[in-house]
């Protein structure tokens, strides 16, 4: 057997002049699990691509070897053949198909042209079971929770009997107790000889999982190093090339006075017709104070940012801004009263592709660089450059592509459009998943700044350290009612979960 | 060095969206022009722009709705019908010309505006709503008339499509200058409005414009009952063109002016395009069809061969954005 299963040597790949991988040689040994980190934007994805085949050969420099072997992949299809399996971060199945379809897709059992449906069940249920999962392989994917379509993505890799699995954040629809099983089955693989690659921002992940650690930053490999040499400010410093002091610039800052006050929230449940996902809740926000509103996914949070927005069904007793009982119907509505959200996915609904960084910066005030309708295109570039300079957007200019941009450049592009908005509420839903360190703490000293300036801040996180760093005060979701309200010195990770968790409901389908 | 130019003019000629209909235009323009002496001519040259006009001024506010995210296929029956009001305000219920006219476009309105609350309020399809209304408008304009031409039009409605504008010796027929006239008032709102930002928006990510404060279901509404006029209004100057209303004038016509669109870069998915592609794209229509009677391509067959260029045309869309991942690499 060669000494490294696989060898990536002296990758460099560019895009139009602008270089996303600058000879990077990155290597695997056998029976090993080397975690890449980086922030977005490092080059990771696009080193991932050129493994998985979905960067043909040509279409970059560099060579690519498995278990001592030079392969030219053309597709992905080829990349599989030699025994690589990636699994994404987003999950990728089909939700109107059975399990064990998703498991054998494109790949089904079939004798003189009829599927056998009992050899693929009987075959997913052996699969499943290398990943833990206790299911009916006849089950339709719909039926199932994210984190256990997660699985079976992995158990289709498992099922094409890969040499080296390729896993890319693969934790971030998972629980903390499906995340330690997945670590599990990574250990028993590793020991049955897949070797594995595991991409991923959460430092306590690699720390507990890796061999060896691979940094990676602006397109360059940094160095490899053995994971027993390491530790977390060592990885995150290499990444960022900076020392990172506090990750949370919170500053306590005393509240003002009340700018925004719902009484008896209750919006219906989007599936459930007969049941309320938010039933009869009270909110209110300070000025310069940071809450954060806490629940699990599924509890509702981001449908009561939807109703408060105007952009959902709901009833309320009374909505207050500013002492001054307001009506919204719709999201335009909120934003002239001085409400913004940063939605929670900005692919979805962040961002208008088509549009470039400084149109999507000016969007939701096209008034602000308009006289009587007429565009002012000076004004918008004078907008877009000042947005950039300040949160230090990553751009060659304000014409720039948004979809080119990494996450976390996005993520700051779409804040820009809601600080150029000027609101007094500003609500926040998962403002840094999927960005990178830098860009995080980045955004939190934003949240700290505008709440220096007055403006009252709501945020949803499904990371709690995140909420414990930042917020004055937490409201806890859980069953349609806040179940509890609790100041900055109260704050623990536990706290949050247990009542979150409302009565130990994650307990029973974990 | 130079290779490095060269690669650089070559990407920055990619980046233009109406390249796919610049190189068909000059292909297609310079096989004409060879192959017949009668092409370049100025008699030649006024009708293919006179008929490309009748596209552009209906095809403008197909743009518009295909910018903004959705489409509309009744256009070629609202054509036919806003002839066919005109024709019958003016003849059988004697009312001057303006009003008819005005009648005409409001008829196309209505129509616009039920396809506005059938897709934008009820949610349908825009395909299968602006086919339920096509056939509506259609089936009207055909009961109506029986499938009689409606004529004879008073000779005050006739200049409009029949006449010419004498610019300095030039003979610019009114439907071009109505034309060109609409078609710069349309790109400047697109391009220089808030109007037109929300329509790009709208059309590139719905839900996200929809969030930053702009109401996309109006803004398409409106795209709609503006399409519907629009259509309405090439009827009407149709109508005075050929010196009778006729019901199947429209026949067919939505798929031309969709295919212009298109070929001149407007996107089917939303959220791209501009108003000289779309021009460009329109006179290629025309061209074609135009060219290949000159050079004695048989009638029966011209129709496969357009659709065979319009394939070529559109194809090379996805070879710019091949050429643009190869330079890429």
């Amino acid at each position: 057997m060669a000494e490294y299963i696989l060898e990536m040597r002296h990758v460099t790949k560019a895009f139009g002049g602008i270089k996303a991988l600058k000879d990077v040689s990155v290597n695997v040994r056998p029976q090993e699990i080397l975690a890449i980190c980086g922030e977005n934007g490092a080059g990771k994805s696009t080193l991932m691509k050129v493994l998985s085949g979905a960067y043909a050969h040509n279409s970059f420099t560099g060579e690519i070897w498995v278990d001592g072997e030079k392969k030219d992949f053309l597709t992905p299809a080829d990349s599989s053949a030699a025994g690589i399996e990636m699994i994404y971060q987003e999950i990728n199945v089909h939700l109107e198909l059975t399990v064990a379809e998703n498991i054998f897709l494109g790949r089904v059992p079939v004798k003189n042209g009829i599927v056998q449906w009992k050899t693929m069940f009987r075959e997913a249920t052996k699969y499943l079971e290398m990943v833990g999962l206790a299911l009916p392989p006849q089950m339709y994917m719909r039926d199932l929770s994210a984190s256990q379509c997660q699985m079976v993505s992995i158990a289709r890799a498992l099922s094409r009997d890969p040499k080296i699995l390729v896993l890319d954040e693969p934790t971030s629809p998972l629980t903390e107790k499906e995340v330690e099983s997945l670590f599990q089955i990574l250990f028993r693989l590793r020991d049955q000889g897949i070797s594995c690659i595991y991409i991923s921002h959460k430092m306590k992940e690699i720390m507990r999982l890796a061999d060896r650690v691979c940094v990676m930053r602006d397109g360059q490999h940094i160095w490899t190093k053995e994971a027993s040499e390491l530790n977390m400010d060592g990885i995150v410093e290499a990444m960022v090339n900076r020392k990172i002091g506090n990750m949370y610039p919170k500053e306590i800052i005393p509240r003002g006075e009340e700018v925004f006050s719902l009484r008896n929230l209750r919006i219906r449940h989007p599936y459930n017709k007969k049941k309320n996902i938010i039933d009869g809740i009270d909110l209110s926000l300070y000025k310069g104070e940071i809450v954060g509103l806490v629940g699990l996914v599924g509890s509702g949070r981001s449908e009561t940012f939807n109703a408060i927005m105007g952009n959902m069904e709901c009833t309320y007793d009374e909505f207050c801004l500013e002492g001054q009982s307001v009506r919204i119907r719709e999201p335009g509505d909120a934003i002239r009263l001085g409400i913004a959200m940063l939605s929670e996915d900005r692919k979805v609904n962040g961002f208008v592709p088509t549009l470039n960084v400084a149109q999507n910066i000016s969007l939701a005030r096209l008034d602000k660089i308009s006289k009587r309708g007429l565009l002012l295109h000076d004004k918008e570039k004078s907008y877009g450059l000042s947005y950039i300079e300040e949160l230090n957007i990553k751009v060659r200019n304000e014409k720039d592509n948004v979809s080119n941009l990494s996450g976390g450049n996005q993520q700051k592009v779409v804040l820009s459009k809601w600080l150029m908005a000027e609101p007094k509420v500003l609500l926040l839903d998962e403002p840094t998943r999927g960005i990178d360190v830098g860009a995080k703490a980045q955004i939190y000293q934003i949240m700290t700044e505008l709440a220096k300036k007055g403006m009252a801040i709501l945020m949803i996180s499904s990371e709690f350290p995140e909420l414990v760093g930042m917020c004055d005060r937490f409201l806890l979701l859980s069953e349609g009612k806040i179940q509890a309200e609790l100041g900055r010195e109260q704050a623990d990770e536990e706290v949050f979960l247990r009542i979150c968790s409302g009565g130990g409901f994650e307990e029973k389908n974990g | 060095m130079d290779a490095s130019k060269t690669k650089r003019f070559v990407w920055r000629l990619l980046e233009i969206r109406e390249v796919g209909a610049v190189l068909p235009l000059l292909i297609g323009f310079l096989l004409f022009a060879i192959k017949s002496d009668r092409f370049l001519s100025v008699d030649n040259m006024t009708n293919v722009l006179r008929i490309a006009s009748f596209t552009m001024i209906c095809a403008i506010g197909e743009c518009y709705l295909l910018i903004a995210g959705s489409w509309d296929i009744s256009i070629g029956a609202v054509y036919s019908m806003g002839g066919v009001a005109a024709g019958l305000a003016m003849t059988v219920w004697g009312l001057p010309i303006w009003l008819s006219v005005i009648l005409a476009l409001v008829s196309g309105g209505i129509v616009g505006a039920l396809n506005g609350f059938l897709v934008q309020k009820l949610e349908m399809p825009a395909f299968v709503a602006t086919v339920g209304t096509q056939f509506m408008a259609k089936g009207l304009v055909q009961g109506v008339t029986k499938g009689t031409p409606v004529y004879p039009l008073p000779d005050g409605f006739l200049w409009v499509g029949q006449e010419d504008l004498n610019l300095f010796g030039l003979r610019v027929p009114w439907v071009v200058v109505i034309a060109l006239l609409l078609s710069v008032i349309a790109a400047f709102i697109l391009k220089y409005t808030t109007y037109g930002r929300r329509l790009f928006a709208a059309g590139g990510n719905g839900e996200a414009a929809r969030l930053a404060g702009i109401p996309t279901s109006r803004l398409r509404f409106g795209a709609f009952v503006l399409t519907g006029v629009l259509a309405a209004l090439t009827g009407v100057l149709m109508a005075s063109r050929l010196g009778s209303a006729q019901a199947a004038v429209g026949n067919g016509f939505e798929m031309i002016v969709i295919a212009g669109a298109v070929i001149g870069g407007i996107s089917m998915s939303g959220g791209a395009g501009s108003i000289f592609g779309m021009a460009l794209g329109a006179f290629f229509m025309a061209m074609i069809t135009n060219g290949m009677t000159l050079i004695k391509i048989s009638a029966y067959w011209q129709t496969m061969v357009t659709g065979a260029l319009l394939i070529f045309a559109c194809s090379l869309e996805y070879v710019r954005n091949r050429l643009k991942d190869s330079l890429n690499g």
